[in-house]
């Protein structure tokens, strides 16, 4: 699903020239849910964002299912990233001003999912995340774990082929990080795929195998479980 | 997706409360300003359209040659209109229209009562041909087709008759004409340059009917063209008509021409301007419709920078939906839909605004606004553009700003946003500033000049002196008795009669250098009685006042002043008996010589003026009367008792002197009035967007202000740091306003013949009060700041 070669991304400022990622050469395949660890700085979320498509390579390529999108314009990143993956982040990212409803609703308008079958979906997915009786409060009205779970629930409404997660215990307590991580490792075993950035080694083995990285670099790859 | 918009843009306003009020404050302020313009320029433009044939109405006047200068008249001779109706086939109707007595008040007896009517005009019967003039009572045909027939406007014959009809009854006009009464029009609407709300029938004046020629220039004419005949053409067709009828070397004049639609805007500069009371001025317009922009671009400059400079709080929002799949183009419009709910929003609180003030508006300008009078698709329409235009030009650039952040930014966490275009920002703070120090520059220039014309020596006295109009009496013999009898009021100091007054526009003659008759001079002639110099309080510089005479002396004596003797080469002790050339031909000898007095407004540098007591010049038709006690109202009603008693077939019509006077300045008045305003209302939202842009930063810096507190920065350092960043752009605006207003003011000071200097010191204070104002509004928030916790704000953070 996902191939990388000797991809790269070099942040420039007035004088000083960051590698955060130094020819990367990794490959995710359908199914699989990848971990990604290593110290602050060593560029996982930077990996990430060039993965989510929200960022682009400053070499190197980028097969998604196998085409080349590392250098895309942007307009046709947005389009591929909308039907194809979901995010999850630390902070959970749930628009304020939007009810729990409204958020996990939001990205089916930009989808042009009729309305209907939005309503249907969103029900759906707030009964299985057990915070249906939530609907129509505000993200400040909820606890991290139930924002987690909202934000997860959005990232899923489109059915994507790919989530990518970063950090998505990093601001909860150990018991709704477990929740959430049971929901993700449920998603994986539906057929989802699954990377995640993470600094628990906890949380990393929920996932098939671990990519540890240093200065831009995957340093070891260990398989945790056989993908099946 | 657009419902979600509305939902998103209404919660973000409703959320930031505070930045939302600042906005919608200022524009409110800045749309209530626009549209009560708007509606004031949208009904001087609409002047005169309700005539069925306005677009092919022209009137005709005359570019007239004196003392080889040109004045331009909106009148013609009265053999003029019927000519070119008979010679051109281009023309379909001609009317002319004569003022009574050239402006005079009307003094018209109905039923053994007396009433002053200013608006009597002698027309043609041809009237209702070429204007639109609807009878309620009476026919057309029939109604002005012969002498001593008059049409009166509903609101007249109300006045005069109640609700008796007043068809076939007679009025007697200044005690000598009898007119019978044909037909009753509406009264003309507010847009409308015709003002009469009598007409007489042309016929009536016989003098007019009868000696038709080509010299007095006193005929308003208006043609009726047939469809299709151009300005240019008309205007060559009636100088060839003028070739024809008079020889060359005997033309002291050429026609020109004016379309109906631009009489009521475009005949303010004009000399001569013709009859009407109801003329606008285009620059005027101009000035304020630039204000009224002024204000609105201010407005949303306010907007522009509070939304941008608070980008950074959105750019996470930004963030998340693209990151979800939003395009740069759904964002925009998201944006968009805010900024037009907020205009929306403007637009009702701009609407109460000018309901609202429209007394004040009243006041300003004479007319109220035509608001919602009546519901029209015009208005509704126009309502709709300008908050298109307003949604737009204020909404755009932050849309289009706030909708480029990249998804990126929302995963960095390190990173807060991009800064914003601070520059930008801070050079529409100096571009408001701009603004509002010229206006504080303009204002105070204006106020210092109005000062100084009140203060001014008129070289005369203006205070205490009423002018009774006495133009009904039947006989001399009735003014006279009145003269002694309120020479015998305690209250009365001294007397006169005159022509005219100081500020009222007497008859114009002319005379040349003693051994030189190629250079002329006008003159201003005002025939008067000998108690002129001591009721206006004119100071004699040789000889004496006009002496008394009898009514078969024909020589003539004058009272010239200063400026006279001046261009005669005398000293005002030689002038004493000697003749000015070519002054009221002959036998005129200077009795006595004045002091300059002011006898038009400042505008104008002093000219010569003559008072003179020759028994064949004009009349004089007032009489001029100084009190000497305080007690005015009182001796008012004494001046009206005994005025009565003596003239009992005219109307009691008097004007304090003081008060003619100063409305020569009602325009300047007018205007400083506006400049206030404006000056108040651009100072207002300039500062609501500082205090908004003071807030945004003290909320962005907290962080900077909790480690500099604790490192042990003292309140005061803070503000002064906080501040001096709001002041740089203000002084920069100082800067660039100075020259602007020094020039501007300067060149606005040239209109006065007589004016204060232009000095720095006005840029001095204004600019000191900008900086001034700036520094208030930005303080507060800055000691806000400064004063608070450094534990809550780096807790915050």
């Amino acid at each position: 699903m996902i191939r990388t070669e000797n991809l790269s991304k070099i942040y420039q400022t007035d004088e000083v020239e960051t590698t955060a990622l130094n020819e990367v050469n990794i490959e995710i395949k359908q199914g699989e849910f990848v971990s990604v660890m290593g110290p602050s700085g060593c560029g996982k979320s930077t990996l990430l964002n060039v993965l989510g498509m929200i960022d682009g390579p400053s070499s190197g390529s980028y097969f998604f299912n196998d085409e080349e999108i590392g250098h895309l314009p942007e307009r046709k990143r947005s389009n591929i990233r909308k039907y194809n993956l979901g995010f999850v982040f630390q902070s959970f990212n749930l628009i304020d001003e939007l009810s729990v409803y409204e958020n996990v609703e939001l990205p089916m308008l930009y989808t042009k999912v009729p309305s209907a079958e939005r309503k249907k979906r969103v029900e759906e997915l707030l009964e299985g995340m057990n915070i249906m009786h939530r609907r129509n409060h505000f993200p400040q009205q909820l606890s991290g774990g139930q924002q987690q779970r909202v934000a997860v629930a959005r990232a899923i409404v489109n059915n994507p082929k790919l989530i990518l997660a970063d950090e998505p215990t990093g601001n909860l307590d150990s018991s709704n990080g477990d929740d959430v991580m049971k929901i993700l490792a449920e998603l994986n075993a539906s057929g989802t795929t699954i990377l995640m950035v993470t600094h628990s080694q906890y949380c990393a083995e929920f996932g098939n195998r671990i990519i540890r990285m240093l200065d831009g670099q995957v340093v070891t790859e260990n398989v945790v479980k056989q993908y099946l | 997706m657009l419902q979600n918009f509305f939902k998103i843009a209404w919660r973000n306003l409703w959320k930031n409360r505070f930045f939302t009020f600042l906005n919608l404050f200022g524009l409110s302020l800045g749309i209530a300003v626009s549209l009560a313009l708007i509606l004031y320029v949208g009904r001087e433009r609409s002047f005169d359209k309700y005539h069925q044939h306005a677009s092919d109405i022209y009137r005709v006047g005359v570019n007239a040659e004196f003392d080889a200068t040109q004045q331009k008249w909106a009148s013609v001779p009265n053999i003029a209109g019927p000519t070119f109706k008979d010679k051109l086939s281009e023309v379909a109707e001609q009317v002319r229209f004569l003022r009574h007595n050239f402006g005079s008040t009307a003094f018209v007896r109905v039923n053994d009562q007396n009433y002053a009517e200013k608006d009597l005009y002698w027309v043609d019967s041809t009237l209702f041909d070429v204007f639109d003039v609807p009878l309620l009572q009476g026919n057309p045909k029939t109604a002005l087709n012969q002498p001593n027939k008059i049409i009166l406007c509903k609101s007249v014959s109300e006045k005069l008759f109640g609700k008796e009809d007043p068809m076939g009854k007679t009025i007697k006009v200044d005690n000598n004409l009898e007119l019978e009464i044909t037909g009753i029009f509406e009264d003309f609407p507010s847009n409308s340059t015709l003002d009469a709300s009598m007409i007489g029938s042309f016929y009536s004046m016989r003098w007019a009917t009868e000696n038709l020629s080509w010299s007095n220039c006193s005929f308003e004419t208006y043609l009726l063209m047939h469809t299709g005949v151009t300005q240019e053409a008309l205007e060559q067709k009636v100088n060839q008509v003028l070739d024809e009828a008079v020889k060359k070397e005997d033309q002291w004049f050429s026609f020109w021409t004016q379309p109906l639609l631009d009489v009521h805007l475009y005949s303010a500069r004009i000399a001569n301007g013709g009859y009407s009371s109801r003329l606008g001025d285009i620059t005027q317009i101009n000035t304020l419709s630039l204000l009224a922009l002024a204000v609105l671009l201010l407005a949303c400059f306010n907007y522009i920078n509070l939304t941008t400079a608070r980008s950074q709080q959105r750019f996470r929002e930004v963030g998340i939906n693209k990151t979800l799949g939003a395009s740069t183009g759904q964002m925009a419009g998201r944006f968009l839909v805010e900024t037009g709910i907020l205009v929306a929003l403007a637009f009702l609180i701009g609407i109460m605004l000018v309901k609202l003030s429209s007394p004040y508006f009243e006041s300003l300008t004479g007319q109220a606004l035509p608001l919602f009078e009546t519901w029209s698709f015009g208005q509704m329409g126009m309502l709709l553009g300008l908050w298109a235009l307003i949604t737009l030009g204020a909404g755009l650039y932050p849309a289009l700003l706030l909708s480029t952040f990249t998804p990126k930014q929302l995963l960095q966490p390190s990173n807060t946003g991009i800064a914003g275009p601070r520059f930008f920002r801070q050079a529409l703070v100096v571009l408001q500033f701009v603004v509002c120090i010229a206006l504080i520059s303009g204002a105070i220039v204006l106020n210092r000049q109005l000062k100084f014309i009140s203060q001014k020596k008129l070289g005369f006295t203006p205070e205490q002196v009423v002018a009774i109009t006495t133009e009904a009496a039947e006989d001399n013999s009735q003014v006279e008795a009145l003269m002694n009898a309120y020479r015998n009021m305690p209250a009365v100091s001294s007397l006169c009669l005159a022509q005219g007054y100081p500020g009222l526009s007497v008859s114009g003659y002319s005379m040349t250098k003693p051994g030189n008759e190629e250079v002329a001079i006008g003159v201003n002639s005002n025939h008067a009685s000998p108690g002129i110099t001591e009721v206006l309080g004119l100071k004699l510089l040789a000889g004496q006042t006009l002496p008394e005479k009898s009514k078969e002396d024909t020589t003539v004596q004058v009272i010239i002043n200063e400026k006279g003797v001046e261009f005669l080469g005398w000293t005002p002790e030689e002038a004493i008996g000697k003749t000015p050339p070519n002054l009221y031909q002959g036998n005129t000898t200077i009795v006595g010589v004045v002091e300059n007095f002011h006898f038009e407004s400042l505008h104008n540098p002093i000219g010569v003026y003559v008072f003179n007591n020759g028994n064949d010049l004009e009349r004089s038709s007032y009489m001029l009367v100084k009190l000497s006690s305080g007690a005015l109202q009182n001796t008012l009603q004494q001046l009206e008792e005994t005025f009565n008693k003596y003239l009992p077939k005219s109307a009691f019509e008097f004007t304090f002197l003081d008060a003619h006077t100063r409305r020569l300045y009602q325009n300047e008045q007018q205007l400083s009035k506006l400049v206030w305003l404006f000056t108040l209302l651009t100072i207002i939202i300039s500062c609501l967007g500082l205090f908004g842009l003071a807030a945004f930063t003290a909320e962005r810096r907290t962080k900077e202000i909790g480690i500099r507190k604790v490192l042990g920065a003292s309140s005061g350092s803070l503000v002064t740091l906080l501040a001096t960043e709001f002041l740089k752009p203000v002084l920069i605006a100082v800067v660039l306003a100075s020259p602007i207003a020094f020039f501007g003011m300067k060149h606005w000071l040239q209109n006065y013949a007589y004016r204060i200097e232009m000095s720095t010191s006005y840029l001095i204070i204004a600019g000191a009060l900008g900086i001034l104002i700036a520094f208030l509004t930005v303080s507060f928030q800055s000691l806000r700041a400064a004063r608070a916790n450094p534990i809550d704000s780096l807790r915050n953070e």
